[in-house]
């Protein structure tokens, strides 16, 4: 059995925006990883101290999973065929039946199960997303976004992905646009798209946008009182990796959204959304400081570590921040 | 973050795999460029891993004596939480914590036992008798960052391999 979809792999920055641009790329419809991250608003802060995983708060700096497919849905129209199962076994039929009627398709899958990964990166985490585009042996060949090259993985471990249990359980969903526009508007997207995105950064109650970096920080600064010094490690760590480490383009996707003002700068010709995008680079830039000032005090290991800078480093992420989206609602 | 900023810090777990980076190029334009990886990365990724394995280990030695369940060590093997485990169970969490404790595991019967089993992927005979080794055995393990290049050029990437790129990079 062999079916292989011709299909051009590409290395992005994060899973779910890449599979979206990946398949509509392939439907033709070419945006960009930071077009498509853009449009569908998805830059977002949130830290949400009842929603715990590890023992450990929810911190994001994206909106939800799943929402990137759903808001390119929504704002460029374009309908996406979305299915969960129930049988894993009909799931993985269907799987074979899309390869041999040419569609390639999006899977969220846990990180855990896919053996591609390096052993040390495999950590439960639901909502990893990939391009199925062929079968070969007994094996599915994966366009997996944040891998430089196509991998190979066995059908029982990638059955093991798709159905992996716990938080945010994938169900074995599979999705891929149905029919997609020759053209789309972009220029009047684009302003949507960074009307929403000022909406939530600005305008959301902490913990949420804006207003939840400063509630973290001070949160931050008041853990000296109650909470030791591994757990403090700890809690920067986990903050570090939601920025870092799960495929974000670097500096928590603020690089990211910063590509995606660019291009619209181009788009719009406006010289405010140039200025944007260079103040977002500095933004994105400022977070990687504040990532590199909490891995030492990770590997300090013991000694108290000083909270006051940790804080004022993150109370600086959110006013450069800020900036870039106060300058964006003159512009636009 | 300028182009020729981006870290290449050749970080362990990534092996022979480079992260997407989005820089700012000479023209002041955006692109990706492929990395190997920062040392802030690494840094917080090993304590992450340090966590629960020394949790797994705690685990084990009480498991010894009786006052936790073997579950509960492949529940930290599995880099898992009580929370985690009882959604992947479909269980209350009060429950599972329950079965977390050796003399509640003692007196489990087959079928949630089973259950368990299949959840965390491990052998039946792997809780009783409780044999912490078994993980060392798994075979569903593809040697790392075996891409398809990698795999169509016949290189192993590794600290044997001598072609190009993949023996450049450390791994642990």
């Amino acid at each position: 059995m062999k079916h292989v979809i011709d299909f051009e792999h590409r290395h992005y920055g994060h899973c779910e925006s890449g599979v979206v641009s990946g398949l509509l790329r392939h439907s033709g419809l070419d945006l960009s990883e930071a077009m498509v991250f853009g449009l569908a608003s998805a830059i977002m802060f949130a830290y949400v101290p009842f929603l715990r995983m590890n023992n450990m708060p929810t911190i994001s700096y994206r909106i939800l999973p799943r929402t990137i497919i759903s808001g390119i849905q929504s704002r460029l129209g374009i309908p996406f065929r979305k299915q969960t199962y129930r049988d894993p076994g009909r799931a993985m039929e269907e799987l074979v039946d899309f390869m041999r009627r040419g569609q390639i398709v999006g899977l969220q899958t846990s990180a855990y199960w896919l053996t591609y990964f390096p052993p040390e990166m495999r950590f439960q985490f639901n909502v990893h997303n990939l391009i199925v585009f062929g079968v070969e042996d007994g094996e599915f060949l994966v366009s997996d976004p944040v891998f430089e090259h196509p991998v190979r993985i066995p059908a029982t471990d990638l059955e093991n992905a798709r159905f992996a249990r716990g938080v945010m359980a994938p169900k074995g969903f599979v999705y891929h646009p149905e029919g997609v526009p020759s053209s789309v508007d972009l220029p009047v997207l684009i302003r949507k798209a960074i009307a929403r995105t000022l909406f939530m950064m600005l305008s959301s109650p902490p913990p949420f946008g804006i207003r939840g970096i400063f509630y973290l920080a001070r949160k931050i600064e008041r853990m000296e009182r109650s909470k030791d010094g591994r757990y403090i490690r700890l809690f920067l760590g986990h903050m570090v990796r939601m920025q870092e480490e799960i495929g974000t383009g670097g500096g928590g996707f603020r690089f990211m959204y910063a590509a995606f003002l660019q291009e619209a700068a181009d788009i719009l010709n406006s010289a405010a959304l140039l200025e944007a995008s260079r103040k977002m680079t500095l933004a994105g830039d400022q977070w990687r400081t504040f990532a590199l000032a909490c891995a030492r005090i990770i590997r300090q290991r013991d000694g108290a570590p000083d909270l006051k800078e940790i804080a004022a480093l993150l109370r600086r992420c959110g006013e450069v921040e800020r900036d870039v989206y106060v300058l964006l609602k003159k512009g636009i | 973050m300028k182009k020729e900023e981006v870290p290449q810090d050749n970080i362990r777990h990534f092996r022979t795999a480079r992260k997407a980076a989005y820089v700012v190029d000479e023209e002041g334009h955006y692109t990706t460029v492929p990395t190997t990886g920062w040392n802030v990365e690494e840094v917080i990724l090993y304590q992450a891993i340090g966590e629960f394995e020394e949790q797994a280990e705690t685990c084990r030695q009480r498991v010894a004596r009786g006052e936790d369940s073997p579950i509960a060590y492949f529940m930290f093997k599995r880099r898992m939480d009580p929370t985690v485990l009882a959604q992947a169970m479909g269980l209350p969490r009060w429950r599972v914590r329950r079965h977390l404790k050796g003399k509640v595991f003692a007196r489990m019967g087959e079928g949630l036992l089973k259950e368990y089993a299949r959840v965390l992927r491990v052998p039946l005979d792997a809780l009783t008798p409780f044999r912490p080794d078994v993980l060392e055995q798994e075979t569903y393990e593809l040697p790392p960052g075996l891409s398809t290049a990698d795999r169509q050029a016949g290189r192993t990437p590794g600290p044997e391999s001598t072609a190009g790129e993949s023996s450049r990079r450390s791994t642990p």
